[in-house]
């Protein structure tokens, strides 16, 4: 963080614009954050190639074969419907990836586009982007999933709109923020002394500075997107039968618990996976941006 | 969480120490499967000392009920709960012999010609109010039940009441339109409720049973305490009896085991396996034959009007498996909605429609449809009903395996009801049903099968009349026959997808005892005792 306001940079980690090189993120992951690159290689691996490499169909019922342990051919064991663990596993993983898409395509969209419009223009708009964003997040996001689902019917993208909206806010704070820092910078009044209009100062001076503090959200984002589909789906609000889900394998296996323990802690484990790599990814890219990663 | 090797004495510490009981801890934290496989090895005395002592007794069930009305419910949920308690029949079946017995009447004579019912009341029974219980009671009773403009849905019991006359004060004079042999066991499921309690019955209902109604707090629990005027002067035994509404199977299982709840109304066959694990719970079950499941079916909308469509899907269903897996062999699989021990059932029949997708494929064939114009439809379940759930998405996946198009939606009981009887707008659900009393005349007058007002919404030409017919034939090779053929009728059309008769199962604790299953649902709890163990 070399050049300018050294200040700004305290105030909003990552902020900053136009920073020297840094190491290769991926090097930088091997190097600090090997956990978290694992478990997102694997849950990505899964996302991208799960309905591929998926031993069985993931809806097809086999009442013979209910509610077994692991074996050859069930690797994880099947559900009480006779259906396979690992291909609904895998299942499960490609609707979490999709959660983890929607929440932040209308979250970072959304969101970023008024942050930037609020923090860049300032003004009237700021106020009202401000307070407007303010109320959002005074909704609980569970309680505006479940109006979104009375309203318009459970599905993944009726519940997962309601996540998305919740995430706007965060978008739209971060975004702003940084925009507040860089519309005065000395880079930025050249472009502006060039004659360049405010939108496209916004767009090319501004913009690409954001783009690390909000990578780092999106991941936070997501993985909180994740959790939610399966807190949903679990009540019943998210993807419907017999597509699967986390939420609904875990509520599934919850009432087998002493019959077929391993259900339970199969699943448990996968959906702990998912949402902790998550997690831990996103902490380090906030390391990475954060300059630790130079 | 020391293992001390008996899985019914360990970890208690969580629940009590905290304030909250378990159930109530997995439901908030059901999500937390992990957490739960980890910490629920559970069971033991500390919070049952606690809840017997004051002789009340707490009861797990699933959903919650919809009116305190009890001629407007047909829930079993509140079948086995207010109409089981504050309020009574003129007679109670006896499960054992599946007889009528005495009840607000005490005594009745059939005419010879078997078209007049005269019922001696009994004498000294009180309203929770205070306020003597007399024939005017009955006679109104019995006349809103029948009233069209009430709506209730025991109407279709009644249909072949056509006057109620109070000849005094303890005699009460049915007259039916033909002869009825089931007419006791339609009357015993007729609650008599109280007319100047009407206006308020909704919020505080008034009956003549041994408990009172104390409160009712929707979606968390229903409360009824001792009527210490109850004509049985010995009873009730207990002092209050609670009904916690526990959504959640597994939560309520929890209960059981931490003590918080000493009863579990209605439980399935995974319930009753993981129970015979626990120490010190008991098995109470019925008749293997109490209810059936069964899938109802929108008979005037297409295409399900059309029968080859029913029929097709009779055979999507695999009932032996079905009855295997998610019922642990507790449950028989039938098609048949008369059980095999009533004398009118159809011999050999429960066996038709066997699981046969290559016919599923050819009658949908004939009805138009194939995988390229696929069928749409939309099966219904009931939330908390997890064996419901399981037909549902058996049924589905065999039929979208055939590459149609069917979707399951899990609706909330209330919201269920709406789309089912109040205002119908489904394509399928799925059910359960009471097979009602030893007796064919009660099933085909049930809300099932009743001509006029049935879920199916079925009415073909003939059917009220072999109906008719059937029920007041007094000859009983003769009426055995017109049952017989009233079967046939409906294992051809299809308009309900019978899927087997399951037993009730009840888990109980062990201090719990005295409880009368009954077997349309009315439980008699007068006697039941706690064990302050």
């Amino acid at each position: 963080m070399s050049e300018n306001a050294p200040a700004a940079d305290a105030a909003m980690p990552g902020s900053v614009a136009r920073q020297p090189r840094r190491a290769s993120l991926l090097r930088f992951l091997m190097r600090r954050h090997p956990l978290a690159l694992g478990l997102v290689t694997l849950f990505l691996i899964a996302a991208i190639f799960g309905p591929w490499i998926a031993p069985h169909s993931m809806t097809d019922t086999d009442l013979g074969a209910a509610l077994q342990g692991s074996s050859a051919e069930h690797l994880l064991g099947t559900d009480p419907l006779g259906r396979d663990v690992l291909s609904r596993l895998l299942g499960s993983t490609v609707v979490a990836a999709e959660a983890f898409l929607i929440v932040v395509l209308i979250g970072g969209i959304f969101g970023t586009l008024l942050g930037l419009l609020a923090g860049g223009l300032g003004g009237i708009l700021d106020l009202v982007v401000s307070r407007v964003t303010e109320v959002v997040q005074g909704f609980p996001t569970v309680l505006v999933a479940i109006v979104i689902v009375a309203l318009l019917g459970p599905s993944l993208v009726n519940a997962m709109v309601a996540v998305g909206i919740a995430a706007i806010p965060d978008f739209a704070r971060v975004s702003r923020g940084v925009a507040i820092q860089l519309r005065d910078r000395e880079f930025v009044q050249a472009a502006r002394g060039l004659g360049a209009s405010e939108l496209r100062i916004l767009r090319t001076e501004i913009l690409p500075g954001m783009i690390g503090p909000l990578v780092v959200v999106a991941s936070f984002d997501g993985a909180q997107a994740v959790m939610w589909e399966a807190a949903l789906s679990f009540l019943g609000l998210g993807i419907q039968p017999p597509a699967p889900s986390f939420g609904s394998m875990l509520r599934e296996a919850q009432q087998y618990l002493s019959i077929q323990p391993q259900l339970a802690i199969v699943t448990g484990v996968a959906v702990t996976a998912v949402i902790l790599g998550l997690n831990l990814f996103g902490d380090a890219i906030s390391d990475y941006f954060d300059g630790d990663g130079r | 969480m020391q293992d001390t090797g008996n899985p019914s004495k360990t970890t208690r510490a969580a629940g009590a120490a905290t304030g909250i009981n378990r159930a109530e801890f997995l439901r908030l934290f059901g999500g937390l499967t992990l957490f739960a496989a980890t910490t629920t090895v559970a069971g033991g005395r500390f919070a049952a000392a606690l809840a017997a002592g004051a002789g009340t007794l707490t009861v797990g069930i699933s959903s919650d009920i919809k009116t305190l009305d009890p001629q407007m419910s047909t829930l079993d949920v509140f079948r086995h709960t207010i109409r089981s308690t504050v309020f009574e029949s003129l007679v109670f079946i006896d499960p054992d012999t599946l007889q009528a017995d005495p009840m607000l009447a005490e005594a009745w004579t059939l005419s010879d010609d078997g078209l007049e019912l005269t019922f001696t009341l009994r004498e000294g029974v009180t309203w929770h109010d205070g306020s003597p219980f007399t024939a005017g009671d009955v006679v109104f009773s019995i006349k809103r039940a029948k009233d069209p403009e009430v709506g209730s849905p025991f109407s279709a019991q009644l249909e072949p009441v056509t006057d109620v006359v109070a000849v005094d004060d303890r005699t009460v004079k049915v007259t039916l339109a033909a002869t009825t042999p089931g007419i006791l066991s339609n009357l015993a499921v007729v609650a008599i409720v109280k007319e100047s309690n009407i206006a308020d019955i909704g919020t505080a209902p008034i009956g003549t049973g041994p408990f009172t109604f104390v409160n009712w707090t929707p979606g968390d629990h229903i409360r009824v305490e001792r009527y210490d005027s109850y004509y049985r002067a010995e009873q009730p035994e207990l002092a209050a009896i609670e009904w916690r509404i526990v959504p959640d199977s597994q939560a309520r299982l929890a209960g059981l085991q931490d003590g918080s709840l000493q009863l579990l109304a209605l439980v399935e066959a995974k319930d009753v396996k993981q129970a015979e694990t626990f120490a010190d719970v008991q098995v109470l079950t019925t008749k293997p034959y109490i209810l059936y499941e069964n899938f109802n079916i929108n008979t005037k909308r297409a295409p399900f009007d059309d029968k080859r469509v029913r029929q097709a899907l009779a055979h999507a269903f695999d009932r032996e498996a079905y009855t295997k897996a998610v019922w642990f062999g507790l449950a028989r699989p039938t098609i048949n909605p008369v059980p095999e021990e009533m004398e009118t059932y159809l011999p050999d029949s429960s066996s038709r429609y066997p699981f046969d997708l290559a016919k599923t494929e050819a009658l949908l064939a004939e009805a138009g449809f194939s995988k390229d114009k696929p069928l749409k439809m939309e099966i219904l379940t009931i939330a908390g009903f997890d064996s419901l759930k399981s037909m549902a998405l058996l049924l589905q996946d065999n039929l979208n395996r055939l590459g149609h198009d069917v979707t399951v939606r899990d609706l909330d009981v209330t919201v269920w009801i709406d789309r089912i009887v109040t205002n119908p707008d489904f394509d399928i659900t799925t059910d359960n049903f009471n097979t009602g009393p030893e007796d064919a005349a009660s099933m085909f007058n049930s809300p099932n099968f009743a001509p006029t007002s049935n879920v199916n919404q079925w009415n073909p030409p003939g059917y009220a009349e072999l109906l008719a017919k059937a029920v007041s034939e007094n000859d009983k090779e003769k009426r055995i026959a017109l049952y017989r053929e009233l079967q046939e009728l409906v294992l051809d059309e299809m308009p309900q997808i019978t899927v087997d008769h399951l037993p009730l199962f009840f888990l109980a604790t062990g201090g719990v005892e005295g409880l009368v299953i009954g077997p349309s649902g009315i439980d008699d709890y007068g006697q039941v005792t706690v064990e302050g163990s």
